[in-house]
């Protein structure tokens, strides 16, 4: 499974809403209405899931999902 | 001597660096060193510095407890800390004390009995060795009375002195605590007391100390953390989830309650509190709140069996597995004429 797919996986079960309407460009918050609880829930899976510890000071950094996708995958937060 | 098994094993002091001799309160006072020896027997205390904080002193008293007691302070199963002059309302002192000796797998909490806290915390150590809820707990007195003293009132200001104690409480062969004889009079509540309330002082209101949180840090660590702490409760009471009738966490967020019951695999059956919708969040009141509203409501059977859960400041958290009392006669309501 691909990074993006997993976290997918992980929006629609914090957020319901259907993997398949995700795109790298859906934003956490204006696209998929995810709060600030939601996108903690989001982490702390990705963590469970991936292993990958994202701190709240990166998360805040990141604000759609493929961003978060090469956070996930190069460690570094895109610009 | 009567007793359960549960003895004192280690001991540890702290007292600190500054040595004050009656002369030196003599300086504000109309006393004198011969005075204040007479009437009280004193000749000398130690007070503290700044940098010899209540945590500082408690930790250093608890790691030669721990150190005398031939344990490590892993094996430490709660931390019990009394004391008057811990002047913050939250977290308990006992969390950054056990944080500081190493026993981060402890239990948490400060107790609040004056100068008769040392023997209610060996009771409550006692106890917990006997329920075997421990194998050592810790239990630390410690006071920095200088700070909450008057210097200038003649009555008490050469009395009292700063300084901690510690001692480990562990299992025994022999009993070591005999059984407590304790009491209350508070018919005599403002013999001795703090001299205000901290109400007093809310004319400054920048001044006033208010409840400050990192929510998110708060949710992430109760709402993915304290679910192991649930089933490990589930376990030790020897029960599962499919045996119970109520599930009553602590009405921190309904958020956080939602991802736990996620965590847990409860059955449909089981009802689950979630009282902060009319309630809020009422720290420790919530849990019993919450349980007198679904008794009260037939929502939860009297007789039923429960899984408590309750975390919080420090960051502490503890739960129990309970049998539910007898329903209430009727529900927590809104006191009559209070004002709205």
């Amino acid at each position: 499974m691909t990074t993006l797919e997993t976290l997918r996986d992980i929006i629609e079960e914090v957020a319901e809403v259907p993997a398949g309407g995700i795109t790298p460009e859906s934003h956490f918050v204006d696209d998929l209405q995810l709060d600030s609880l939601a996108v903690v829930s989001l982490f702390v899976l990705v963590k469970r899931r991936i292993g990958v510890d994202v701190p709240d000071e990166i998360a805040d950094q990141l604000t759609t999902v493929g961003q978060a996708v090469a956070y996930l995958e190069q460690g570094v937060v895109p610009v | 001597m009567r007793g359960v098994h549960a003895a004192i094993t280690g001991l540890g002091s702290y007292l600190p660096s500054i040595e004050v001799t009656n002369a030196m309160l003599c300086e504000k006072i109309d006393s004198s060193d011969e005075w204040i020896r007479s009437r009280t027997g004193i000749r000398t205390r130690y007070w503290a510095t700044p940098e010899e904080t209540v945590e500082h002193m408690a930790i250093e008293a608890a790691k030669d407890a721990i150190k005398h007691a031939g344990i490590t302070a892993s094996e430490v199963g709660c931390v019990v800390v009394s004391t008057v002059s811990h002047l913050r309302q939250f977290p308990s002192l006992a969390s950054g004390v056990a944080h500081g000796v190493g026993a981060d797998d402890a239990g948490a909490f400060d107790i609040s009995a004056g100068c008769a806290g040392f023997c209610y915390g060996l009771q409550l150590a006692s106890g917990m060795i006997a329920a075997q809820d421990a194998q050592h707990v810790l239990v630390i007195a410690v006071e920095r009375l200088s700070e909450l003293v008057d210097q200038e009132d003649r009555n008490t200001s050469f009395l009292f002195g700063d300084g901690a104690s510690a001692a480990v409480v562990s299992a025994s062969d022999e009993p070591g605590i005999g059984p407590v004889v304790w009491g209350s009079d508070g018919s005599q509540k403002d013999t001795i007391r703090q001299s205000v309330s901290w109400a007093d002082l809310q004319t400054d209101r920048d001044a006033w100390p208010v409840i400050t949180m990192d929510g998110r840090e708060v949710f992430r660590w109760a709402a993915y953390e304290m679910g192991p702490a649930a089933k490990k409760t589930l376990e030790r009471a020897g029960v599962t989830a499919q045996d119970l009738d109520a599930f009553i966490p602590h009405q921190a967020n309904l958020r956080i309650t939602d991802e736990l019951v996620k965590g847990l695999d409860l059955p449909e059956r089981v009802v689950v509190a979630r009282t902060i919708t009319e309630h809020g969040n009422t720290s420790a009141v919530s849990v019993p709140l919450a349980m007198h509203q679904l008794l009260a409501t037939g929502e939860a059977p009297a007789g039923g069996l429960a899984l408590l859960l309750s975390f919080g400041t420090g960051l502490v958290w503890a739960g129990q597995v309970v049998r539910l009392p007898p329903a209430p006669p009727k529900a927590p309501t809104k006191a009559e004429g209070a004002i709205a």
